[in-house]
């Protein structure tokens, strides 16, 4: 009797939670900090940029994911972002510091979906920069690799508060007006050694701090974990997002 | 028997419970919807905010054709001297307002770009470009917040009109009405039509 009672009332939980998850669509498997699905990486650039990213993740926090779409599936590439974004949940849960760098490379597009708490050290105008002037020549050229690692050292400058556009204009830029101010540049300089080396030291303690719990987190890897935590490994085999959510910030680009 | 009586009993605790647990549903949604437009009434206001600055860039960068800066200077003025009246959300008229002014400034800056394109000077200056991107940026900001104000509005309203929502609101929440539900803005599918043979100036 307690057990129909009690089965009754499981059967009415999975109603009352299950209508929240029904219209989510199927999304590609999160595999990695790197999710080549177009299969334009080698794997030797494909380790190398995980690395990058982890390391910046470890030191800073941020959740990043480099991801390539073969095909749009005639959806526009910013709903693919937020899709890919909130569906993973990249970035930490409250902070939403995720970034999605997506490039669709048949529909010759890119985009760089920038979470909530990262609008405001890579805004729209930075990140449509990045694309523009990092990433688009090397696409043009046909050097996708190039391009991909161009742009996300750029994005990882621009989170680092050190981001300069290439000093060689693009074609797009014709103005005559010099690029190069010493008296501007100056500060950026002090700025950008300062915050480097503040990096390299958050870097290495967190590194003896992550020594220490190695162990740990090997042990309790089979058991259960919470999806909403942080839970960073120290290999890319089992990466999953925080649960960080997207508002529509970043830039989108064609080549 | 005995054991129908009972299941009957548990079958109808488990409704009183199920039903219990619902109490709280119509103020949690309405209040998601709630942010949800407040979101949507941030971006738009994000937009409004760029707009003088688009109006000074373009002004000083080129010989520009007058009737769509002016269109979009129109259009934003309409914007910022909009009263928003508190019942907005459940009140269709001012729902309706509030789309046309707000579509009328989407697609004048549309327009704008379109013929900026026109204007390889003035595409060129790095103050347009990033504008531009600003623009861009915050038209996706604008659908995405929309986008999520139309989910949390549907929650809500579901809630109003099905069990056991519907009873909780006749006994607790009687002045709850459903939220207007947005369009999916028509201006933003299709590009708008700019007659190059007529240049302003």
């Amino acid at each position: 009797m307690h057990l129909r009672l009690i089965t009754a009332l499981v059967l009415l939980c999975f109603v009352q939670v299950f209508p929240g998850y029904a219209e989510t669509p199927d999304l590609p498997a999160l595999t990695g900090r790197v999710v080549d699905r177009a299969g334009i990486l080698s794997d030797t650039v494909e380790t190398a940029l995980s690395s990058k990213i982890e390391a910046h993740e470890k030191a800073a926090g941020d959740q990043i994911v480099v991801v390539t779409l073969p095909d749009l599936m005639g959806r526009s590439i910013e709903d693919w972002g937020l899709l890919l974004g909130r569906g993973w949940g990249i970035g930490q849960k409250g902070k939403d510091n995720g970034i999605v760098f997506l490039i669709a490379p048949n529909e010759r597009e890119l985009r760089i979906e920038v979470g909530y708490g990262l609008e405001g050290s890579l805004p729209d105008a930075t990140a449509n920069e990045i694309i523009q002037s990092d990433v688009i020549p090397h696409f043009k050229q046909g050097d996708m690799e190039g391009g991909v690692t161009a742009g996300l050292d750029a994005i990882l400058a621009a989170l680092g508060g050190t981001y300069q556009p290439p000093v060689e204009p693009s074609t797009a830029y014709d103005n005559t007006s010099s690029f190069i101010d010493l008296d501007f540049l100056i500060p950026f300089l002090f700025w950008g050694v300062s915050v480097v080396l503040g990096l390299l030291m958050s870097l290495r303690r967190r590194w003896d701090k992550k020594r220490n719990r190695h162990v740990w987190y090997i042990a309790t890897s089979s058991g259960s974990s919470s999806s909403g935590s942080r839970s960073f490994s120290s290999s890319g085999s089992s990466f999953s997002g925080g649960g960080g959510s997207f508002g529509g910030g970043g830039a989108s680009g064609k080549w | 028997m005995r054991f129908v009586g009972l299941g009957i009993l548990g079958l109808i605790a488990v409704l009183l419970i199920w039903g219990f647990t619902g109490i709280n549903k119509i103020p949690t949604h309405e209040e998601s919807a709630h942010a949800a437009w407040a979101q949507v009434l941030n971006q738009y206001q994000r937009r409004a905010d760029l707009v003088p600055n688009l109006v000074a860039t373009v002004k000083g960068a080129a010989d520009f054709e007058k009737s769509t800066l002016e269109a979009v200077v129109q259009a934003r003025a309409k914007v910022g001297s909009m009263q928003l009246p508190a019942d907005l959300l459940t009140n269709p008229d001012a729902m309706r307002a509030f789309e046309a002014n707000q579509g009328a400034l989407t697609s004048a800056l549309s327009r704008l770009m379109v013929v900026a394109e026109q204007y390889p000077n003035l595409k060129a200056t790095e103050g347009f470009q990033t504008l531009q991107a600003q623009l861009e940026g915050t038209e996706n900001r604008i659908a995405v917040a929309r986008k999520d104000y139309i989910d949390a509005v549907r929650v809500y309203n579901t809630e109003l009109k099905t069990f056991p929502g519907v009873v909780w609101k006749s006994l607790l929440y009687a002045d709850r009405e459903p939220m207007q539900q947005l369009q999916v803005d028509p201006a933003k599918q299709e590009v708008p039509t700019v007659d190059f043979g007529t240049s302003g100036n």
